[in-house]
């Protein structure tokens, strides 16, 4: 049986704040860029299941363009965080705290 | 040549420019005529503006140009645009004729400064913004030359950046002058938002054609009156005055005394519709003025630094001025700052005379007995000093008593009473000045070899013009009993400003005047009693063999009652308020709220921590309290 | 009118963008200059179909990109803002080490993403605006490659960017589930009518809203901006302070005008608003008073200055609004050529010590800091003074008095460290260490080019005035 959609929406609402909560725990560039993603991944997933219930594609279409935008996001913050280790040897993201004050 | 009138401030103002970007390639002689034919140019055309002025039927409206539109748009409309009316006229011609004489006079001061160049690119850069601030024809455009000014006294007391003090002097002024501009600009917000423009005709005529509400009209009169107790050094913004002497003299003598600080009380008159129509607002004006003027006066009986005198002295005047204009007598008040223009600054120029003889020495109680030496300054600077204590037939004699009399037409007796106590310790503060510098035993601690000297010629004759126009400038307005007609001043003015209560009855204006020269005489005499007839000597003695002494020389007794029912309350008072209340209250008011803005400053620094993190929990508490918002 | 040509602006900044990171991939010549030339190039044809659009209301993809004037005017100063900062990098890059060709590439499709963002009124083609913006501006705030502050502003950056851009993609979908669709319009609608907005709907608004906050610098949300400000190439900078600002707030204005003018909205979004705009005045002026390095304080200044634009927001006030924005480009984009004048290969002079004598050094170039900062200052008659007043007095009008006072006195405490850099530039004996290489013609074209338009638009605002309130009258 599949459930209805407010049940993944209501996944996709826990997906979301654990996203945020697994931002604030983690400490190194790329687990906190992981966050992110599972916190986009969690609006994703929040699109198809109004749209379901909406019974609007748009909804599905809109989440091709976040993944697609996920994607490129993703390709520059890894080149960034390559650097950024090139730079340091380390992504711990405490360690960047030249610029503050 | 009157039509070119809009010349007046763009001459001065072009002058700065190319001092300000060449000035370091040029001559010093080359800039030094500059500057001064730049003024004097302004000058001329000042005179021919005012000649053709004087020569209008009466009720005609002066000289106008609009230069080109402004501020254009939707509800209110704002040109650049200059106006030469009778007022105008008056404060153009105080301030290029005065800035004239001392710019000659800098010529000389200055010569040897590193900063020769910088000086008088920003003392013309001063002239022009003053000069758009007495010549706009509409508040906003007013601000402009205001904030202009401040930012050129700003950068004059700052002149001698090396010295710590005159750094932080320059910081003080400009900063206590910011939060009365703030109070000045959220006038002009609500006026601009309520009268629907912002040009002087059309403030004045919605105020006393009753379109606006009173409370409004209050509110923005307050706000304005605070812009001016900023820039015009009245209770309680006055703090940066004082610390403002650190600028070189002749700086002190135009902007601190003659022209700039006297702006606010220009505003007022300008505005006198306004203020005239808002019975509050022109309370606090009155009284304000009045405490000021007692509350200055008695700081400068306890200074000894020579500037510091004057620069109390200064804000006591115009506290004189808003008191003048607070009851009424606006012409009165425009009159004060006109004798007070040239008086004032031939004070703080025949001090700059004497600072310079010796070699920068500006505390009094290291002066005394140059009246041998400077036979030029001593006696110019006697004449300002009877003319600010209101000696009769100088200039200051019958401004203060003009205001003393509006007061008192007004029915305003305890401000009279307040203004007449003032005369009192104004002569005697000033003859206090006299008798430490010029009378007694020489107190100078020079280096041998160091002359005493008198001044070159580029000092001394300017002060001789100002000596003349401070004795004679009175005789434009005399009071009644010199006739109807006599009043020259208030009768010009009578086109531009409101005019002020219904005059006296002949007597009763007598007996106040009387009374007026027995406040000045009564300063002197307490003056000469305490400072040049017990002179330093005897009072060692005293105090060495109080017994003896008291015995030998009884007569003393009699300085003694004096000093201990007069002198000892009034100086030791005037001094612990000066301790308690001028240095700690005001002056840690704005230092702790200049502090207080670092710590919060400094909080927030801590507070960017540079690490993402707090970022995002930054964010996050953000986001959640905006939505809180949204939900509840 | 539906036609193809509305996409000609994005489409030429975009194919320049293509084109110079071909030409970059093939070029041999030590000296890259050209592809600047290139990109700047593109950027004048886009403005050329700008003008050329100019009120002829072309629209697109079933109206989702539409150039109306108001879209158009901001499009312009995108342009300008871009040709300002390929200016700027041209001699910049070779100096600090910043590969040109990729530079202008970004730059270019950073102002495409600006121009999407503005032209359309569909929540989901806004988002794709704002990501095509943020992946560029990312990758510009780190093109010096081998600066450990550089690739940190971008790291950092990045990381609160995608974290803020989760917020906006959750959002939409809240505002997608209560309105079904992504349409201003329609979710506006729903609040016009009076029936307000579902509990979700707030929501999502408030996490699109708290998204657009952030690319403004915002307080709270601001706290991003200092460290990237700081660390980006000093041409960079100036584009994030100006461009995202710009974009992010012509959204906000197009989105809350109509809320803001209706009772149940106006008091939710109007105080939350209103907290928020006093917030960032004085988070951003009190920050700025200890900093010790020029770029710092002006980043800091920045977020001051985005609290003085939201009042003209909350104040519904357009023409101040975007006239603000105009204003703001040319002072802020000239404090930051003087800045980028500061240096020579491999140093830039940030800090305030390095100012102190400069007056004497360079007194052109110390003149024109001295106007620019006077104008951020707010100092009459710079155009900086004719913005505030404009912004002000428009908050008065309509009412927001109290906002208007914390305005005033906010900036009064922005004087001070205005004035900290001109006391160091006139009254302070120089260090003699600061030694600047003055062969960057391009730069100087800006400098003059900002300065102009600081005295142009503070004394005759006129024309610029009577665009903006053509280009506003059908919009809004």
């Amino acid at each position: 049986m599949i459930p209805p959609p407010a049940a993944f929406f209501i996944l996709a609402a826990v997906l979301f704040v654990l996203g945020v909560l697994a931002f604030f725990v983690k400490k190194d560039l790329l687990t906190q860029f992981m966050a992110v993603e599972v916190m986009l991944n969690a609006g994703n997933l929040a699109f198809l299941a109004l749209a379901k219930s909406l019974g609007k594609a748009e909804g599905q279409v809109i989440v091709l363009f976040v993944i697609t935008v996920a994607a490129a996001e993703a390709v520059i913050g890894l080149a960034i965080i390559v650097l950024i280790f090139r730079q340091r040897k380390t992504v711990q993201t405490d360690e960047l705290k030249d610029l503050k004050g | 040549m009157a039509e070119l009138f809009w010349l007046i401030p763009l001459i001065p103002g072009a002058s700065a420019l190319l001092l300000v970007l060449f000035g370091a390639k040029l001559s010093r002689r080359w800039v030094a005529w500059q500057a001064c034919s730049a003024v004097f140019l302004s000058f001329l055309l000042s005179s021919a503006a005012f000649a053709h002025l004087v020569r209008l039927p009466p009720g005609a409206p002066g000289l106008t140009k609009t230069l080109f539109a402004w501020i254009s748009s939707g509800p209110f409309t704002s040109p650049i645009a200059f106006a030469f009316d009778h007022l105008t006229a008056v404060m153009t011609l105080v301030v290029t004729g005065v800035g004239l004489l001392i710019h000659v006079y800098s010529t000389a001061y200055m010569a040897e400064d590193r900063s020769h160049a910088r000086y008088f690119a920003h003392l013309n850069l001063f002239t022009f913004f003053m000069l758009v601030l007495v010549m706009a024809s509409d508040l906003v455009l007013m601000f402009v030359g205001w904030e202009g000014v401040g930012l050129c006294s700003y950068l004059l007391i700052g002149f001698w950046f090396e010295r710590p003090a005159a750094a932080k002097a320059g910081m003080k002024a400009f900063v206590v002058n910011r939060v009365g501009d703030a109070a000045f600009i959220l006038g002009i917000l609500f006026l601009l938002a309520n009268v629907g423009g912002s040009s002087f005709s059309l403030i004045n005529k919605a105020a006393g054609g009753g379109l606006l509400p009173s409370g409004l009209m209050t509110l923005v009169a307050i706000l304005l009156f605070i812009g001016a107790t900023g820039k015009s050094a009245q209770i309680p913004l006055y703090v940066w005055l004082p610390d403002a002497m650190e600028g070189p003299t002749p700086v002190s003598a135009l902007i601190h005394a003659a022209t700039m600080v006297t702006a606010g009380v220009y505003m007022v008159c300008r505005l006198s519709g306004l203020y005239a129509a808002s019975g509050p607002a022109s309370t606090v004006v009155a009284w304000i003025g009045a405490a000021t003027a007692l509350f200055a006066a008695a700081m400068a009986l306890v200074q000894n630094d020579i500037k510091k005198v004057l620069a109390y002295s200064t804000i006591s005047q115009i506290g004189y001025m808003f008191l003048g204009c607070g009851v009424g007598a606006y012409a009165a008040g425009m009159f004060h700052l006109v004798t007070h223009a040239f008086f004032k600054s031939l004070l703080f120029l025949a001090a700059g005379s004497v600072i310079h003889a010796l070699a920068g020495e500006q505390d009094m109680r290291r002066m005394g007995g140059l009246r041998k030496h400077l036979p030029v300054t001593f006696p110019v600077f006697l004449v300002g000093a009877l003319a600010i204590s209101g000696v009769p037939f100088l200039s200051g004699f019958f401004s203060k008593d003009a205001i003393l009399t509006g007061a008192f037409a007004g029915g305003q007796y305890a401000l009279w009473g307040a203004g007449l106590l003032g005369a009192v310790l104004t002569a005697f503060y000033m003859f206090r000045l006299v008798y430490m510098t010029f009378y007694g035993k020489e107190r100078t601690a020079m280096e041998p070899g160091h002359s005493i000297h008198e001044s070159p010629r580029a000092m001394t004759i300017p002060l001789v013009i100002l000596a003349a126009f401070s004795a004679l400038a009175g005789y434009v307005g005399l009071p009644v009993f010199f006739g109807e007609k006599a009043d020259l001043f208030g009768r010009y003015l009578a086109s531009s400003v409101k005019s002020g209560s219904p005059h006296l009855a002949v007597p009763t204006e007598g007996l106040l005047v009387l009374l007026a020269t027995a406040s000045a005489l009564l300063g002197i005499a307490l003056a000469f009693v305490f400072y040049r007839r017990t002179p330093a000597l005897p009072s060692r003695l005293a105090s060495r063999f109080p017994g003896v002494y008291r015995l030998l020389v009884g007569k003393y007794y009699i300085d003694e009652v004096y000093d201990a029912v007069v002198v000892r309350p009034l100086v030791r008072g005037a001094e612990k308020v000066y301790e308690r209340f001028d240095l700690k209250v005001i002056d840690g008011a704005l230092n702790g709220s200049a502090a207080a803005a670092g710590l919060a400053g400094k909080g927030l620094n801590f507070l960017q921590s540079g690490l993402v993190r707090d970022y995002a929990l930054a964010f996050l508490i953000g986001a959640i309290t905006f939505l809180g918002f949204l939900l509840l | 009118m539906t036609t193809f040509m509305a996409l000609a602006p994005l489409l030429t900044v975009v194919f320049g963008a293509l084109v110079v990171l071909l030409l970059e991939a093939f070029m041999k010549r030590a000296n890259r200059e050209p592809l600047g030339y290139v990109a700047a190039l593109a950027l004048l044809a886009a403005g050329f179909f700008v003008i050329r659009s100019w009120n002829r209301d072309l629209d697109y993809f079933g109206g989702r990109l539409v150039l109306d004037r108001f879209s158009l005017l901001l499009i312009a100063l995108f342009v300008i803002l871009g040709l300002f900062v390929l200016l700027m990098g041209l001699k910049y890059a070779a100096r600090q080490g910043m590969n040109l060709g990729e530079f202008c590439g970004l730059v270019l499709l950073a102002v495409a993403g600006l121009m999407i963002m503005v032209s359309s009124t569909d929540w989901l083609v806004v988002f794709l605006g704002l990501e095509v913006l943020s992946v560029a501006s990312y990758a510009l705030s780190g093109l010096k490659k081998t600066d450990r502050t550089s690739s940190e502003a971008a790291a950092k950056y990045f990381l609160m960017g995608s974290f803020a851009g989760a917020f906006f993609v959750f959002g939409l979908a809240l505002v997608f589930g209560t309105s079904g669709s992504l349409d201003f319009s329609t979710l506006l609608a729903g609040g016009v009518s009076g029936a307000g907005l579902a509990p979700a709907g707030a929501v999502g608004l408030g996490l699109i809203l708290a998204a657009l906050s952030f690319k403004i610098a915002i307080a709270p949300f601001h706290m991003w901006a200092p460290d990237v400000y700081e660390g980006a190439p000093t041409p960079v900078t100036v584009f994030l302070t100006v461009g995202p600002k710009a974009a992010g707030l012509a959204v906000l204005f197009r989105l809350l005008v109509p809320l803001l003018r209706n009772e149940p909205f106006a008091a939710v979004f109007g105080s939350a608003l209103s907290l928020m705009a006093v917030l960032t005045m004085f988070a951003g002026n009190l920050a700025a008073l200890r900093q010790r390095s020029v770029k710092r304080m002006l980043a800091y200044s920045s977020i001051a200055h985005s609290g003085y634009l939201i009042v003209a927001v909350i104040a519904g006030d357009g023409p101040s609004l975007v006239f603000y924005l105009v204003v703001y480009l040319f002072m802020n984009a000239g404090a930051f050529s003087v800045l980028a004048a500061m240096s020579r290969k491999g140093v830039e002079y940030t800090a305030l010590d390095d100012f102190a004598g400069l007056g004497r050094r360079y007194p052109w170039l110390a003149a024109c800091l001295s106007v620019f900062l006077l104008s951020l200052a707010g100092f009459p008659p710079t155009a900086g003074f004719l913005a505030k007043f404009y912004v002000f007095s428009g908050a008065v009008r309509e009412g927001h008095v109290a906002l208007a006072v914390a305005a005033v006195l906010a900036s009064l405490i922005s004087v001070a460290y205005y004035l900290k850099v001109i006391v160091f530039m006139y009254m302070k004996e120089d260090q003699g260490e600061a030694a600047i290489d003055q062969e960057n013609p391009a730069l100087y074209l800006v400098i003059f080019l900002c300065l102009f338009g600081v005295v142009q638009l503070g004394l005759w605002p006129g024309n610029l005035l009577a665009l903006i309130r053509q280009a506003l009258s059908a919009a809004f």
